[in-house]
Formats: structure tokens, C-alpha cells, sequence
């Protein structure tokens, strides 16, 4: 690994204007990327990841944004000295990017064709013959089949992960000694993200590309990086290589983010939080910046501000623990023990909650000009699950499976679209009309995926609380609300004084604890838990997961949590059921179902998910193709097109649920 | 920041509501005259008392300050907001309207008033308004435009132009005018400066009491210290406002200073008086639209359904008749309607008004649709918001999510439109009367001013000067409230606040 630096990053200095004044996005950064390696940032949201790469590149936010000092070297050519004329060549040809988003990086009214032509004949003198084949070979090479069609499609006939292949091809285009991928894979699926993952490794492979990938997932991590620089608050506070990171982190901050990852083996004690947030960068730092957050800070954190150190070629740290002109403290012994030994076992079954048979959503496709139905989009169709007062029922999937319409429509808020039955304590929620339905709703709550959205940001945190109590006639007097409110807030772990605020002063996790604390206000036995964590950073994730299983406990409540990550389902749910397209294929105790999965659906999913640990080499099952429309599912077996055991009985009938605690609705059981 | 709605914030606007409203009616008791409030004078009242409840509201709740103190953290919307309070000022002044009681004759103890209907407005450029010639006169001119028979010192006669009655008339020669025009400019400015003085250190004081410095040093800050850059740009333009009001009062009342018209009425003040017509049917109509446009506009998108198409379907047959036909039909059967029942009125500004009025309405009947249309979009965008979801799931009705939820999440937009549209209802009004379907051929509007100089165009010499005074004062009411339409929309859109 004596590899020369492709890029080198030189005290990397970047300033951004905010609103609270100017923030130091990147704080003196140096990091050196050799030629042919894939080197994987990683950070919560909100550390400067990707303002490094947007520096790299020259795009940061004009008039926002500008480089305020550093260098940085491109084969020990200065790219801060170039002129932006001149950046515009090394962009596409030596150093290219890939976003997050890709439905929004394509231009939606061009066709693949010109958006890939765009830049071949920008960078190449190549002929409109040969411009055609070479868009042809780069498709071909990012494994989109077909490519003569795809050519000319626009980007809203492909699906995500082909979105993301094709940006993939266009900054293959220029053939860059560099590739920056600012988190490729954080909107896909986790099959599709392996698949994406996969062939960033196979082209760095084949071409010897160097490649940058900016992450906040230790599972990507895990599987692609050679070596890893964690970044934190603008700084490096360490860098190491793979093995060397995932075997033993130096840095608290880095140790922390491994304790806070929910796994099964997890289950029953409460994840390691870390607590509070990252500081904000507007802040002029005299010492470390992780201080406030540390469990391991002494004195001597702060009150300086820790160096960089190097331990050896391949790694370093920023830490007062490992600098020797520091005497070592006595470690505060480890809280993690203690946290472990309060609660024990997992939460009792208790009585039948809800009963939900045959569900089905069908929302109507009206075309023509009398706007007549021509057909329905079954989001839901035909879904049938159990669930006890006291128990967390998983609901797991791919994106457009229909979990969360599933979600929405036990919680009758599709109403005129739902058919079937669902039962709420013997009281069918079908029936209920009017007033009924409304009183109703005291039992039966909703927590959303994303904090920012859901709260109306125009009302104070008090009347954001006392909504539900109004409509549910809970509490006489205004006074008595806002008692109650107040008593809610301490509750969900945050003070009876921040009712008096406004939603936008709140931190995401801190939102998503009002969120809570909103749905509880009406006591609810049902509360339906639409991928409350997904929006939030590892550490807060944690700490919501914690305050969860808590009220669990104390409340007794029922959780119907629809989630994408397997590591949350491990760690959270007591039964989990897996939904393919509108309907569970298998569902049975979440041991049964993750140790030993039973339908190839379940096998595949839980085969991409990647492992926090290089050293597991497991083979990922690859599905082939995307999922189909809901518009018209395929014939007998929704799953049979894609699955590596298809028989001939899968193309004929949707196979009957099979097995009894564990079942699974496949023809290899029957 | 810690923010609890204090209950009291009402109590300001309504003390200085209470405080205009005896101020006015005790003048009226010492003068004697008889106060006659006319349905436009009635609405631009209530509209500037609801706008002072809304600051007040606005000022106690941070979340709501905030794009407001963004606004009035630049310099040029700060300034435009100025000209538009002078122009706002000057309306309000011209809608105190009354009748002076007349000389009584005889032993009649009953006092009759004048038919005329003056305003507060018509009192301070009284000199002005009287000054009246026969015919056109060019800016400052001493002679009239036309040549009449006159007759001369020694008897005989000849065709000339003759002197003005008013215009110039204490001068002996024109070659005194220039050095005349010159010596009153001067004494303008001077009393303007001394005017602008008083206020500033009116202010001054103020900020002394306040800051607890001494006066001399808070004049000095106001001069030299970067926090006061806002501050100091609203003094200049007051300034510039001050003088260019001295200069004109001063050379006014003895030059026509815009000339006069085809009936010899100044035309500065005509112009002056074409403020209130615009500020009220840009405001009035505003008025008259919103609550069409909000109430249709989030139902449609909150509902959808039937609702939604019977509303769509509305507002689509609305747009699609051309909207200066519906004037048109609209404001000729008022006018039918005004002849027929003339014992309705009693004097021609009553008859004006309501003709002032009608406009409004049509105006604002034809103008919802576009923010209705903005407004369902955004509703339509809201209810699949998580925040809706979770009322819905808590059982609340629909009318309160619409009230609570999308309202609030609208007002934004509201605000952007309604300023945006003022200037376009201000330029729509002169079109519309330039037309013949605008205001009542009595009432003095930028319009009819542009509309009875139109013919003037064709003659030779030209008559330039009506046109160019209704262009310069629409020029700047419609310029200060783009500027100020910007800013707002700038401190609203929430793509600009994310940086």
C-alpha cells in the first residue's frame, strides 16, 4: 500500500454562511486518497462531509460557501489555484461526483442518451457514431440491460437504482482518476444498494479509479471501504484502515457509534446513546469538540484543543487519550454494564390488540377526460396480521411494498379506499362513522418518519401537544392541558419549559421525542411507528430507540413498527412480518425470521444487508430486476419473476400461507 | 428565545385607534364643519385598523417577526416602505371628508352646510385648489397656452396670450421668474431641512432615553454608527420626501407647477388627489378577493372530490371571460342603476364613491382566481404533509385543520400575492378608466388624467404635462411597491431561508 496520493487534501479550510453567522464547515482537513482505493468518510449529518467533497470539486454554494484556506493537491497539480474555466476540464475527466439523490440529479425533460452525450463531447472529440457506442459500452458497463432502449428513455421510465447506474455511467463518462460518491446509496433499497455497491467496487476494479465514498453507515463501510476517515463537528478526529477501524476505534467517538448500532444481540438492554448533538460549527472551538458528549472527557479536554496524532502510516487520531504529552486519567468506569443489568427480558405477551383480516387498499387510476377507473394501484392487497397489547409487531420491506399505506389504513386515514377487517380490542374500526370514529381514535396513535414535517411549524410545541387532548376532550381546562403537556415533555426526556417554543428550534431527535410525546398525550394502546428512525443520525436513532422501548415497558403499549432496517427490527420487534408487494409473505417471532428465514424473499433481503464487520464474507443473494407495479402484480406468485427458485407451480397460483407460529406463504412449503 | 403570547397586545392598537377617533371628532366639534363618512372613507379605516392589529399580533409572535426583521434589515425595501407610508399618509388625510357650514344669512338659527364634500387634504392645498384658470397653462408658466382677444392697457385690442390669474401673477416681467423660482426653491428647502431637523432630533431624543447616552453622542451614532445604517437610510428618504413636499407647497402657491388643465385645475393637484383613488382600489380590492380566493382556494385542495371540481370548475369559467368585458357590463349597470335612483344620494361625492366602490368589487370579483389557484396547489401539497396525517389521526374536524393547519402555512403566500398585486391594481385602475369602465369621470384618478390628456396628444404644441404628473406619481407609488414586493417575497420563500 505505498501507492503515491492521487489526492491530497491540505488543512482544508471551508467557511459557509448561516443564518446564526459564519460556519466553519471544514475545519483544516488533511487527507491523502492513493491511487486505486476506495477511502469512505464517515460522519452524522452535519460534520462537513459533504462540504469537503463540494470543495474538491469547486461547487460549493456561490455566494454562500467559499474556501477560506488549505490546498488541495490533484496528482500535485493545486486545484484551488485554478481558474474556474480550468476546473471546469478536471471536473468529469479527472475527478467526478455522484449524489445522494438520484431522482433529482437527472434532468427529467432530457433523455438518457443526451444527459450521458452531454459530457462525452464535452470531454472527448469523439464522433456522433462513436459517442453513441461508447454511451452503449458505459450502460453495458454498469449493468443496465438493454442499453439500446434505456438510450432513449427519459429518467421518470427508469426506477431508483437504474437512476443511479445511469449517474453512475455519466461520471464513468469522462473516465475520472477519481470518483466521489456523496452517499449513493442512502435513498435506495437494501437489495438495490448492494447491487450499487457491488459494481463501485467491480469498476474500481477493472479501471483502477480511486474512489471517495461519503457515508454516515458502518455496514457500507464494512463492505467497501480499504480505509476509513471519521469525521466529526468539520475535523478528522480519526483515520485508520478498515480492519484496523472496525477491530479497534480509537476514538470515543468512533467507539460510541459502534454501541449505538441496534442488533439482536442488544435486545433486553439499552443501546449506548450518545448524548446531545453535534455542536454547531458556528462556534469558535477552544476545546475538543466532542467534550460535551464524551464519556471519557477529563479536564484537560476542556481546556485544549486536541492535535492530530499520528499512530502510524495508516492511521491516526484526534485525541487527547492517545497523545503521550497528556497524562492518562483513570477511565471513568464504562456505564454500559449498568444500563445493561436494569431492564431484563423481553416485555410480556399480553391480551389480543388488534386483529386485522384481508386488508386491502385499492386507490382507483382515473383517465380519460370523464375521468372513468381504469384500473387501481393495489397498494395493500389482502393483509392479514395479529397483534397483542405490550408487543412490537415489525412490518418490513422495500420501498412501494405498501408497509406504510398498510400503516395508514389500520389507522383509518385511507378510508375511502380500505377494505377488510380491522378489530381494535373487539371493536371494529371498519364500522365506526362520524363521532364514533373519531372518539375511536384515542386508542390508536401515528409517529412519522420524518421529525421536520410533522409538525406544524407556525404552533408552539404546547398547542402542538394539546391538539390530540382538544379533539379527544382530555383535560377541563387550558391549565390542565398544559399540566399535562408539561408532564408528556419530562415523560419523552426533554423539559416542561421548551412547550414554550416553536418546533424549529428542536434538533431532529429531539422532534421526534415531541412527536412522541404528541401521540402519548391521548393515551393511546396502538401507536403505529412509520420509520420514526430513519431520518435521524445513528446516535439519535439510538436514543429514540431507547426512549421507545422504555415507554414500552412503563406503558404497556403496542408498537406496529414498519421499518426498512433489519438492525432496528432486531433489536426492537417481537414478531416481525415481511410484506412483498402489497401482501406478507412470511411473519412469524423475529428470531424464527431473521435466524432462520424461510421465504427466498426474506432470505434475499436479509443476505444485502450490510454487516458492521469486514471480516464477515457473506454472499449476498442477488435478486434480479426491480420490484413490480402494484398496477398489475404478476400472475400466481407475486415474487416468482425474481426469485432464484422459482417452479413452474410459483407462475400459477399465489401460493396458500403455510406453518403455524412461523408461517410463510411459498410453494417450497407446503 | 422564549416566546409566550402575552395577552395584552391588543392594547396598543386599540389606545391608538381610541386616540385618532377623538382627535378627529373633537376637531370636527371645534371647526364647526359637518363630518360625512363615505363607504370607501369607512372600509380604508377599518382596513388600517385591522392592518395595526395584525403589527401588533405580528410584533409578539418571534416566528412570525422574523421575515418581517429580515425585511427591515435592507436598506432599499426599508426605503420604499417610506415613499409607500407618504403615499398611505396623504390618502388618509384625503379620506377625512366633510362639509364647511355656510355663511347663514339672515336670522336662520339652522345651520346649512355646502353640497361640496371637501377633505381634510383639499384644506392644506387650499390655495392650490382654488387657483383654478380658464384653460390650459404649461409648468410655470405666466401666460396661458391659448391665445384669447385681449385688451390692451391703451384700449386697443388684439389676440394674445394672456397673463394667468394666479399663475405668476405677482410678477411685474418673466424675466423676474427665473430669479423668483430660484429665491422660493431655496426658502422650500430651508423650511424642509428644518423640518427634517426637528424630526431627527425628535427621534434622537428618543433613542437617547432608550440607550441611555447622552443626545449629542445618539446624534453622532446616528451619523457615524453601522447599527443605524437602516435608521439613517429612512431619515434620507424622509428628507428627500420633505423637501420635494416644501419645495412644492412653496413654489404652488403662486405657480401652477404642473401646469393646469383643459378646465384650468392644477394639475399638481390633481395628482395629488389621484393618491387616494389608487391606494383604494389597490387596497380595497385586495380586500374584496381574499376571502374568495382563501377560503375556495384551501377547501379545494384540502377536500378534493366534488369539492374541489365544483370549484375548479368555477374558477375556470371565471378566467376564461375576459375580464375587462365583466367590468365593463359590471360598471355600466351600476351606472344605470346610480341614474335611476338619484334620491339614494345626496351629493356627488356619495354618487363618485359608490361608483369607486363598485369597481372595487368587480375588480376584485375578477381577480381571485389566480391566488385561488396558487392556494389549492399548495393545500393540495399540505394535506399529505405528516402534521395534517397526524390531526387526522387525532380526530380533528376538517374546518379546524383548515383553520389551524393549512391557513397558517399559507399566509405566506398570501402576503407575497397581495403586495405583488397592488401595483397591478394601481396601473389596472388607469387602464380602465383610460378605457371609460374605470372611476367615475368626477373623481380625479391617474386615469381620467391620463384619459382627458389623450386627446391633447395629437395637437400642436403638445400638452405634455397632465401625462407626465400622473406618470411621475404612479411611477413612484408603483416602483416603491415592487421593490418592497420583492423584499417580502425574498424574506418569505423558504428556499431562501434555508442559508
Amino acid at each position: 500500500m505505498t501507492a503515491e496520493a492521487l489526492l491530497r487534501l491540505d488543512q482544508l479550510t471551508t467557511e459557509l454562511d448561516s443564518v446564526r453567522g459564519v460556519a466553519r464547515a471544514v475545519d483544516k482537513l488533511s487527507i491523502q486518497i492513493r491511487k486505486g482505493e476506495t477511502y469512505v468518510l464517515l460522519g452524522e449529518s452535519g460534520c462537513g462531509k459533504s462540504m469537503t467533497a463540494l470543495s474538491i470539486m469547486g461547487l460549493l454554494p456561490s455566494p454562500a460557501g467559499r474556501l477560506t484556506g488549505g490546498h488541495i493537491y490533484l496528482d500535485g497539480e493545486d486545484l484551488t489555484a485554478l481558474s474556474e474555466q480550468q476546473m471546469r476540464t478536471v471536473r468529469g475527466t479527472r475527478v467526478a461526483m455522484i449524489f445522494q439523490e438520484p431522482m433529482t440529479s437527472l434532468n427529467p425533460v432530457m433523455t438518457v442518451a443526451e444527459q450521458i452525450g452531454e459530457v462525452l463531447q464535452r470531454h472527448t472529440g469523439l464522433n456522433r457514431q462513436q459517442v453513441r457506442e461508447r454511451m452503449i459500452e458505459l450502460l453495458d458497463s454498469v449493468g443496465i440491460p438493454d442499453p439500446e432502449r434505456r438510450l432513449q428513455e427519459y429518467p421518470h421510465q427508469l426506477s431508483g437504482g437504474m437512476k443511479q447506474r445511469v449517474m453512475i455511467a455519466i461520471a464513468l463518462a469522462g473516465e475520472p482518476d477519481l470518483l466521489i460518491a456523496d452517499e449513493p446509496t442512502t435513498a435506495l433499497d437494501v437489495t438495490i444498494q448492494a447491487q450499487v455497491l457491488e459494481l463501485l467496487e467491480e469498476i474500481k476494479q477493472r479501471t483502477g479509479m480511486a474512489i471517495m465514498l461519503i457515508t454516515h453507515d458502518l455496514g457500507v463501510v464494512a463492505q467497501v471501504a480499504d480505509r476509513v476517515g471519521v469525521m466529526y463537528a468539520g475535523q478528522l478526529v480519526e483515520q485508520a484502515s478498515v480492519n484496523d477501524f472496525f477491530n479497534q476505534p480509537r476514538h470515543p467517538y468512533s467507539q460510541k457509534l459502534f454501541h449505538s448500532l441496534p442488533e439482536m444481540d442488544k435486545r433486553g438492554q439499552q443501546l449506548d446513546v450518545i448524548r446531545g448533538n453535534v455542536p454547531p460549527l458556528t462556534r469558535r472551538f477552544t476545546s475538543c469538540r466532542f467534550v460535551d458528549r464524551c464519556e471519557k472527557a477529563w479536564e484537560a479536554c476542556s481546556t485544549a484543543e486536541p492535535d492530530w496524532i499520528d499512530l502510524d502510516a495508516e492511521s491516526g487520531v484526534r485525541c487527547l487519550l492517545a497523545d503521550p504529552a497528556h497524562a492518562q486519567p483513570a477511565v471513568p468506569e464504562a456505564a454500559a454494564g449498568a444500563v445493561a443489568a436494569e431492564q431484563a427480558g423481553y416485555s410480556e405477551a399480553g391480551q389480543k390488540l388488534l386483529t386485522v383480516r384481508d386488508l386491502q387498499v385499492h386507490f382507483p387510476i382515473h383517465k380519460g377526460l370523464l375521468k372513468r377507473v381504469a384500473g387501481y394501484v393495489r397498494a395493500v392487497d389482502g393483509l392479514s396480521l395479529d397483534l397483542n397489547s405490550g408487543q412490537t409487531l415489525a412490518l418490513v420491506g422495500e420501498s412501494g411494498c405498501g408497509k406504510t399505506t398498510a400503516g395508514k389504513a389500520i389507522l383509518q386515514l385511507l378510508r375511502p379506499w380500505t377494505r377488510g377487517q380491522v378489530e381494535l380490542q373487539e371493536h371494529d374500526l371498519m364500522a365506526a362513522q362520524g363521532k364514533a370514529l373519531r372518539d375511536s381514535r384515542t386508542d390508536y396513535q401515528i409517529i412519522f418518519q420524518d421529525p421536520y414535517a410533522s409538525m406544524n411549524p407556525r404552533m408552539m410545541v404546547d398547542e402542538i401537544i394539546q391538539e390530540g387532548m382538544l379533539a379527544q376532550h382530555i383535560g377541563n381546562s387550558p391549565a390542565q392541558r398544559s399540566e399535562r403537556a408539561a408532564e408528556l415533555l419530562q415523560q419523552v426526556g426533554l423539559t416542561a419549559e421548551m412547550r414554550f417554543r416553536y418546533p424549529h428550534e428542536f434538533s431532529g431527535g429531539q422532534r421526534q421525542r415531541l412527536c412522541i410525546a404528541r401521540a402519548l398525550a391521548v393515551q393511546p394502546k396502538l401507536i403505529v411507528c412509520d420509520e420514526p428512525t430513519s431520518a435521524l443520525d445513528v446516535s439519535v436513532q439510538a436514543q429514540v430507540l431507547n426512549l421507545l422501548k422504555d415507554l414500552q415497558r412503563r406503558l404497556g403499549l403496542a408498537y406496529l413498527f414498519i421499518t426498512h432496517d433489519i438492525s432496528v427490527v432486531a433489536y426492537m420487534a417481537d414478531q416481525v412480518a415481511v410484506m412483498y408487494l402489497g401482501r406478507i409473505v412470511e411473519q412469524g417471532p423475529v428470531d424464527d425470521v431473521l435466524n432462520a428465514p424461510r421465504h427466498p424473499y426474506t432470505e434475499a433481503l436479509l443476505s444485502a444487508v450490510p454487516q458492521a464487520d469486514p471480516g464477515s464474507k457473506h454472499k449476498v443473494i442477488r435478486l434480479s430486476g426491480e420490484l413490480p407495479s402494484p398496477i398489475s402484480p404478476p400472475q400466481g406468485c407475486y415474487f416468482h419473476p425474481r426469485c432464484p427458485k422459482a417452479m413452474p407451480e410459483c407462475r400459477q397460483a399465489y401460493p396458500q400461507q403455510t406453518g403455524t407460529t412461523h408461517t410463510v406463504s411459498c410453494h417450497l412449503y407446503k | 428565545m422564549r416566546q409566550v403570547a402575552s395577552p395584552s397586545w391588543w392594547i396598543k392598537p386599540v389606545t391608538i385607534i381610541v386616540l385618532v377617533i377623538v382627535a378627529l371628532w373633537s376637531g370636527f366639534q371645534l371647526t364647526g364643519v359637518k363630518p360625512v363618512i363615505l363607504t370607501t372613507d369607512a372600509l380604508l379605516g377599518l382596513l388600517v385598523a385591522g392592518l395595526l392589529f395584525l403589527a401588533a399580533y405580528i410584533k409578539q409572535r418571534s416566528d412570525l417577526l422574523e421575515p418581517w426583521r429580515q425585511v427591515s434589515k435592507r436598506r432599499i425595501p426599508v426605503a420604499a416602505a417610506v415613499i409607500l407610508a407618504a403615499y398611505a399618509v396623504i390618502a388618509m388625510i384625503d379620506s377625512v371628508h366633510f362639509r364647511v357650514p355656510l355663511e347663514s344669512a339672515g336670522q336662520d338659527k339652522t345651520v346649512h352646510y355646502s353640497v361640496e364634500v371637501s377633505s381634510l387634504l383639499d384644506h392644506f392645498l387650499q390655495q392650490i385648489r382654488e387657483q383654478d384658470e380658464s384653460t390650459y397653462s404649461a409648468p410655470f408658466a405666466i401666460q396661458l397656452y391659448s391665445k384669447e382677444v385681449v385688451e390692451r392697457e391703451d384700449g386697443t385690442v388684439t389676440r394674445d396670450y394672456p397673463r394667468l390669474q394666479y399663475g405668476g401673477a405677482h410678477l411685474q416681467h418673466i424675466d423676474e421668474r427665473a430669479a423668483d423660482i430660484t429665491w422660493r426653491t431655496f426658502s422650500g428647502l430651508i423650511k424642509g431641512v428644518v423640518l427634517w431637523l426637528l424630526i431627527v432630533s425628535v427621534i434622537a431624543f428618543k433613542r437617547s432615553r432608550t440607550m441611555r447616552a447622552s443626545f449629542g453622542q445618539v446624534l453622532l451614532g446616528l451619523r457615524n454608527n453601522p447599527d443605524a445604517r437602516v435608521l439613517r437610510t429612512i431619515m434620507y428618504t424622509l428628507l428627500v420626501i420633505l423637501l420635494l413636499g416644501t419645495v412644492a407647497m412653496e413654489l404652488g402657491a403662486v405657480y401652477h407647477i404642473f401646469g393646469t388643465s383643459k378646465v384650468g385645475q392644477d394639475v399638481f393637484y390633481q395628482a395629488v388627489k389621484s393618491i387616494r383613488t389608487g391606494l383604494v382600489i389597490g387596497t380595497l380590492t385586495t380586500l374584496v378577493m381574499l376571502p374568495f380566493a382563501i377560503l375556495l382556494g384551501t377547501a379545494a385542495g384540502y377536500f378534493r372530490g366534488w369539492i374541489d371540481d365544483v370549484i375548479q370548475y368555477i374558477y375556470t369559467t371565471l378566467n376564461s371571460i375576459p375580464g375587462v368585458l365583466l367590468i365593463a357590463a359590471a360598471i355600466l349597470s351600476i351606472q344605470v342603476y346610480i341614474s335611476n335612483n338619484p334620491e339614494l344620494f345626496r351629493t356627488a361625492a356619495d354618487r363618485a364613491d359608490l361608483r369607486l366602490l363598485a369597481l372595487c368589487l368587480i375588480l376584485g370579483v375578477t381577480s381571485w382566481t389566480g391566488l385561488c389557484r396558487l392556494l389549492r396547489g399548495e393545500a393540495l401539497k399540505l394535506r399529505e404533509m405528516e402534521y395534517i396525517q397526524a390531526a387526522r389521526a387525532f380526530g380533528v374536524s376538517p374546518l379546524t385543520v383548515l383553520g389551524r393547519h393549512i391557513f397558517p402555512n399559507v399566509l405566506h403566500i398570501v402576503l407575497i400575492i397581495v403586495v405583488l398585486d397592488f401595483s397591478g391594481l394601481v396601473l389596472a385602475e388607469a387602464v380602465l378608466s383610460y378605457v371609460g369602465v374605470g372611476v367615475d369621470p368626477s373623481t380625479i384618478s391617474w386615469g381620467n388624467m391620463i384619459n382627458s390628456a389623450r386627446m391633447e396628444m395629437a395637437r400642436e404644441p403638445v400638452v405634455w404635462w397632465s401625462l407626465l404628473a400622473a406618470f411621475c406619481f404612479m411611477f413612484a407609488l408603483v416602483l416603491a411597491a415592487n421593490l418592497f414586493a420583492d423584499a417580502v417575497r425574498d424574506a418569505f420563500d423558504p428556499r431562501m431561508r434555508s442559508l
